[in-house]
């Protein structure tokens, strides 16, 4: 199988799993499919991406499930309770799947696959996937820079501003570059 | 039919900004490897926007006078359009990649202009700036200088008659620029016309047959290398470095 035919047949799954996962009300059904998932993200991944995508989802469920006690007076407190843990267990399964999907694919293979889309849709594609690694790099350098200069490790606030003015610049360049390279 | 690139009393002013360009009259005839250099903020890279139609279509500012490419006034066509004869090469390649290995960023011109795209093109351009074998790198985790060669390589692809590149040995260790340098005398002699900004006297000195001295948007001198950059008295004024043969 070539891998353009596997990762249209991931992506495939990827669309079926998540559905079935939010469409799914069974409470037995939800957790056998976190377990699975959980053990398939485990055995793909490593370590300290599976941990620093769990610690960010973890906040937001979190709150999913204070807002449905805070907010659900509709229904007793157990109820809520259960409402707001599931729709935690769905959040934190979407965001594994998604992310054993990108971890598992390369880019290149992503784009060939949604090579059916229109061309300037398929050029944005590969150019914010192109771009991820990149503005990576770039929050990093103006970290260092910034710490350098005496800031706080850790501070994300003051990395928005420099990073957005990078990003915009970076984006009107490659718009000038493309017309030179003959894309209309 | 008229040959080379040619300005005709061209002025330009960025928004809300003095005049860049002043009335600038040049012409760059074809098989020519000609030099611009000056010190930062003297219109530099200006002039090259100027060449392949950048300016009118997509920089904004106010443009007057004609730019001729190939007789064809660069208001006339679009810049995708100048594309197929004019290679640009811009001075910071982070920002000019943007595909996922280094075959798609050759073959990205290839295809808008509806040339052939086979392996045997994307071989022989990487080859020739000395990156064989890289087809199947992601150009963001190449190195600055290697980055630099794939941005030429893709404008080499294209098989344009004038290659303009703006600073391109900014980023690139002393081998390296001369590499580059040689290379492109090699495609010069070839009959490519080669436009080149750069900070480094000597490499002109070295490499080009014309050199323009640009300072506050107007040309202070042009014409054979040796002539324009003998002036010592004339560089050290402006603050351009003296080639070391003139030094000695």
């Amino acid at each position: 199988m070539n891998l353009v035919t596997l990762t249209r047949l991931k992506l495939i799954a990827l669309i079926c799993f998540s559905t079935l996962f939010v469409l799914i009300r069974n409470v037995y059904g939800i957790f056998l499919i976190f377990g699975v998932i959980i053990v398939l993200t485990k055995l793909h991944m490593r370590r300290g991406h599976l941990k620093s995508r769990i610690t960010a989802i973890i906040g937001v469920s979190a709150f999913v499930i204070v807002f449905q006690l805070l907010f659900n007076g509709s229904v007793a407190i157990q109820q809520r309770l259960l409402i707001g843990s599931l729709t935690a267990f769905r959040l934190i399964s979407l965001s594994l799947l998604v992310l054993l999907f990108t971890e598992t694919t390369s880019p290149t293979s992503i784009v060939a696959v949604l090579s059916f889309l229109p061309k300037n849709i398929n050029l944005m594609l590969t150019i914010s996937f192109s771009l991820i690694p990149a503005i990576l790099q770039e929050i990093s350098a103006i970290q260092i820079a910034q710490q350098a200069r005496g800031l706080r490790k850790g501070s994300i606030i003051p990395v928005l501003v420099p990073l957005l003015n990078r990003t915009l610049t970076r984006a009107e360049h490659i718009a000038i570059v493309l017309q030179t390279r003959g894309f209309e | 039919m008229e040959s080379g690139i040619r300005f005709s009393d061209v002025s330009f002013h960025y928004p809300n900004k003095t005049d860049v360009l002043k009335h600038i009259t040049l012409t760059i005839s074809r098989g020519t490897f000609v030099g611009i250099t000056g010190v930062n903020g003297s219109g530099k890279s200006t002039l090259t926007y100027l060449m392949n139609g950048l300016i009118p279509h997509s920089v904004p500012g106010t443009h007057t006078g004609t730019v001729f490419v190939d007789g064809i006034d660069t208001r006339r066509k679009s810049v995708s359009y100048f594309s197929q004869s004019v290679g640009m090469v811009f001075q910071n390649p982070d920002f000019s990649l943007f595909n996922l290995t280094v075959a798609e960023e050759i073959s990205f011109g290839l295809h808008n202009l509806k040339h052939a795209v086979n392996n045997k093109i994307i071989e022989n351009s990487l080859g020739l700036v000395g990156l064989f074998g890289f087809e199947t790198r992601d150009p963001q985790s190449l190195s600055f200088g290697e980055k630099q060669k794939v941005c030429l390589a893709s404008v080499l692809a294209l098989d344009v008659s004038y290659i303009i590149l703006d600073e391109p040995t900014a980023m690139l260790d002393y081998k390296s620029s001369r590499q580059l340098y040689a290379l492109l005398k090699k495609l010069n002699t070839q009959g490519k016309t080669i436009v080149v900004i750069e900070h480094d006297t000597d490499f002109l000195w070295d490499f080009t047959s014309e050199t323009v001295i640009l300072d506050h948007g107007s040309i202070i001198r042009s014409g054979k290398t040796k002539d324009v950059l003998s002036q010592s008295t004339l560089l050290t004024s402006l603050g351009i470095k003296k080639p070391q043969g003139v030094r000695v």
